[in-house]
């Protein structure tokens, strides 16, 4: 039996247990770090949007990669809360908020979204989503569609929070007007209590829902619509699918950080490792199932439009980074994650979660900064496979500085949300219980609804 | 779980074993009302080896009929029994006890009777051997490999094949329960031999569980890939409106829709026709409904990629396609009809509580969803062989013929006779699973309510 951490299972009702945010030390020799490369990502951003020109599109390419990176993983991270609420999974408890909290970061990606969609060449004579859709696409549609995705991320965030920000906060009589207003006044009747199970029910729907969708429209209108012969009915779902499987990295590689560096370490153990590194190894594999759908079709098919694009992002052009995708987020994680020590324990899991993060990176590589930086989305296909294209120093910069911004981003709303769902928390304490049962113990889960 | 089975051991037993026991009369009515439905079916394949597929009335460029339709839409139903056995059953899932039963025995009949399909389709089905297995040494022909004619049996023989053993090990103690009630020499003896020694003990046991845990951990990739193949026998050619990446997960997730789908079917009917509403209830329905609802919304969304996608290189084929499969007749009617009885009515109704716990509409929805899965399946085929398409010099519209009509009435037949068969000499809800779910029930206090509460090992 996987038991639960202790201390998950002995928050108690009375006397109440009270969730804190995270103290951080800004001093801290890391928390320096991040600061710095935070500073020169946004310097380099700055540096992107003043030195606007000719051919802007393969300019903003790798900016476009992190952009997708950061949708891909700090986006899809939210998505784990959603679904072990969606599925009653009480293993999931201390890792749903860590999973929701990166919508804060998340939002970062709007920064870099607005300037590169302004790159975009107009929808006339190329392969498109909308059909010559007149009511401002791609420009407005995919902004809104992140906005919505955001927004709703946003909302399952706040009113998942409100009761703890209630009880961090103490009596509602002594609290500014602005805080009570944020709480919706929680008193904690069985009315209020009934609208946060609905409201985070209903907010992660939408989320996925969104998610999705902004996946679709995105990975098509910055990938495919930008290469000429790419066409793949997989890519959208592929891409959705490879960012839940990256949100899943980053709240693994998160969830070991807070374990072995912070106070709310206690109540995240190898329960959560077991669970989330079984869906890892499932995402895993169904990364493999989709991008082989992808790779046969075409391959057998021999289309020469399509398998020159294909031949540009695997075969020849970018066929480094295709290698460090395929071997991190497939065949290392898949070797890795069979076996059940490797997924038992958090700090193995970490370790291929990170193994995980950098293929998706260079994955991203390979398909978006071809697109971005072809000069003809007119043609109707590659008739030369053109060069790679490679990161000047400010691109370099931009990326690090960036993934830094999303860990700073993080950390601030980890100290002023709690990172552990405390009224969950107990729920599941009151809600699961060990006892004796023949020769061993095992662990007794209660079901409500 | 809300409503947990209220039974000893020893009634669970004799309920269960109810059918297997004695046999009541309408066993007899309707299997030889299906019986007759099958002889038909059995009638027109005679004729076609006499007649050929012109017997279909089948011509140029549409030779791909109700055979290759039903052939999807079979492999598509004998997904359910391993979506809900392996994967509920690897996942802990407690309410998957009472269905997984059904639910693979649904697997084998339906993937048996696909298998005939491609081989009704072929006309001359002595020809079907060599393409599959090398038949001239000599001369040194093989099967073409390339081909998904070899694609396809490999892979539904190695599905049928694991499915065989994933339900045979988990029927293992269930035959040695009917071996031990079984009256007469000969049955006992059939059943002895087939329980193969279960008696019971604690390392039985133990092989038994591990068995199951890794059956169904290694039947899962060949359960994917089996529709994959099939979707891939369309997709990898070039012709309008199925050279689509997107297809393997589609018809994936299309399978499970209507296998699910067929499950809640089944379920409902022999809860009905076996008297098993105390181990069958609204719990285990809703549980379906709610995972219908996530795969419905899946299905929905790789549906409208192919669509989007379909149209998205505006290639003028491509379009001709889908503009014939939606606006021109008879495709116009049956685009809305397919749409509305697969998705637009069923999922907004397992939106509601009331819904997804009554019988009556579950059975209403899940047949709906089958009519729109069939349908779907022959709008998918159908228009793209039809088209006129380069170097093709005739036209030709599809209209089924009777005959077809009656193979797929008769290949439902046989489904409902094998799975009535099974459930005649073994039982069709897993006696000892029921029984462990027995033991493993328990209660949480929670102030003044008790909740429901299952073992986790």
């Amino acid at each position: 039996m996987i038991k639960p951490e202790q201390a998950a299972l002995q928050v108690s009702l009375r006397p109440a247990f009270r969730p804190t945010g995270l103290r951080i030390a800004y001093s801290h020799p890391a928390i320096v770090v991040l600061l710095a490369l935070s500073a020169v990502g946004i310097a380099a951003y700055v540096f992107r949007l003043t030195s606007w020109g000719e051919s802007e599109r393969a300019s903003w390419a790798y900016p476009a990669v992190i952009l997708m990176f950061i949708l891909s993983t700090a986006a899809g991270a939210p998505l784990l809360a959603y679904a072990s609420r969606a599925a009653r999974g009480y293993w999931a408890l201390p890792a749903r908020r860590v999973a929701e909290l990166y919508i804060i970061p998340a939002t970062l990606g709007y920064l870099l979204l607005i300037p590169i969609l302004a790159t975009l060449p107009k929808l006339q004579g190329r392969a498109n989503l909308w059909f010559n859709f007149p009511a401002g696409a791609p420009f407005v549609t995919d902004a809104l569609a992140v906005a919505g995705m955001l927004l709703a991320g946003f909302g399952m965030l706040w009113v998942s929070a409100v009761p703890d920000m209630a009880a961090s906060w103490g009596d509602n009589r002594q609290m500014s007007t602005w805080r009570r207003l944020l709480i919706f006044n929680w008193t904690g009747t069985t009315r209020q209590w009934r609208a946060v199970k609905i409201g985070t029910r209903v907010f992660g729907a939408f989320y996925l829902m969104t998610f999705v969708y902004a996946h679709l429209v995105l990975s098509t209108d910055l990938g495919q619509s930008l290469l000429p012969g790419w066409r793949s009915g997989i890519f959208p779902a592929y891409h959705a699918l490879s960012g839940i499987q990256g949100g899943l990295a980053l709240s693994i590689v998160t969830l070991y950080l807070l374990k072995r560096f912070t106070s709310v370490g206690v109540y995240i153990g190898n329960e959560q490792a077991i669970n989330i590194g079984k869906l890892l190894l499932g995402t895993t594999l169904l990364w493999f199932y989709f991008f082989w759908s992808d790779f046969i079709v075409i391959w057998y098919a021999r289309i020469p439009s399509e398998v020159a694009a294909m031949q540009l992002m695997i075969a020849v052009v970018y066929r480094e980074s295709f290698f460090i995708a395929f071997f991190g987020m497939f065949l290392i994680p898949f070797v890795c994650l069979i076996f059940n020590p490797v997924r038992r324990n958090l700090w193995s899991l970490a370790i291929v979660a990170g193994v995980t993060l950098v293929g998706l990176l260079f994955d991203r590589i390979r398909l978006f900064v071809p697109s971005m930086s072809h000069e003809d989305p007119f043609a109707h296909r590659l008739d030369i496979l053109p060069e790679a294209f490679t990161p000047d120093v400010v691109d370099i910069l931009l990326i690090a500085g960036w993934i830094a911004l999303v860990a700073l981003a993080f950390l601030w709303a980890a100290s002023r949300i709690p990172p552990i769902v405390g009224w969950e928390l107990r729920e599941g304490a009151l809600l699961r219980r060990e006892q004796s049962f023949m020769k061993g113990h095992v662990l007794v889960l209660g079901k409500p609804d | 779980m809300q409503e947990p089975v209220v039974a000893d051991p020893r009634t669970v037993d004799r309920e269960i074993l109810d059918f297997v026991m004695r046999t009541p009369r309408w066993f007899f009515v309707w299997a030889g009302a299906l019986s007759g439905v099958l002889l038909a079916g059995v009638g027109v394949f005679l004729l076609l080896l006499i007649f050929g597929l012109q017997y279909f009335g089948y011509s140029h460029p549409v030779y791909w009929g109700f055979p290759i339709v039903n052939f999807v839409f079979w492999i598509g139903i004998s997904h359910a029994g391993i979506m809900v056995s392996a994967i509920l059953r690897l996942s802990q899932v407690e309410w998957r006890r009472p269905v997984t039963r059904a639910a693979e025995v649904l697997t084998i009949f339906s993937l048996l009777t696909a298998m005939m399909m491609p081989i009704i389709h072929s006309g001359r089905p002595w020809r079907t051997l060599y393409w599959e297995f090398p038949y001239d040494f000599i001369r040194g022909i093989w099967p073409n490999p390339r081909s998904p004619l070899v694609w396809d049996p490999s892979a539904i023989f190695t599905y049928l094949t694991s499915t065989l053993l994933f339900v045979y090990v988990a029927l293992l103690p269930d035959l040695a329960l009917v071996r031990d009630r079984a009256s007469g020499p000969i049955r006992k003896a059939i059943y002895t031999v087939l329980a193969m020694g279960f008696r019971g003990t604690s390392r039985q046991w133990r092989i038994q569980a591990v068995s199951g845990i890794l059956l169904s951990a290694i039947i899962l990739p060949i359960f994917v890939s089996v529709h994959s193949i099939v979707s891939w026998d369309f997709a990898v050619l070039l012709l309008p409106g199925w050279h689509n990446t997107v297809f393997a997960p589609y018809f994936v997730i299309g399978a499970v829709h209507s296998g699910v789908s067929a499950v809640v079917m089944v379920t409902i009917i022999i809860r009905k026709i076996f008297k098993l509403e105390n181990y069958i209830k609204a719990d285990h329905v809703d549980s379906l409904a709610r995972l219908l609802l996530v795969v419905a919304a899946t299905w929905g969304y790789f549906l409208m990629l192919d669509f989007m996608f379909g149209l998205y290189g505006e290639e003028p084929a491509e379009v001709a396609t889908w503009m014939k499969r939606t606006f021109e007749m008879p495709w116009i009617i049956m685009s809305p009809i397919f749409i509305f009885a697969a998705f637009l009515f069923p999922v907004p109704m397992w939106l509601f509580r009331k819904v997804r716990r009554s019988f009556k509409w579950m059975f209403i929805t899940t047949v709906s969803v089958n009519i729109g899965m069939w349908l779907e399946r022959y709008m998918l085929i159908i228009p793209g062989l039809e088209r006129k398409s380069d170097l093709q010099f005739v036209y030709g519209d599809f209209t089924p013929s009777i005959s077809e009509f009656i193979i797929v009435a008769a290949s439902f037949a046989l489904v409902i006779v094998g799975v009535l068969s099974f459930a005649k000499v073994l039982p069709i809800i897993p006696a000892t699973d029921i029984k462990e779910g027995l033991l493993m029930a328990d209660k949480i206090r929670v102030g003044r309510v008790e909740v429901p509460a299952t073992m986790r090992e």
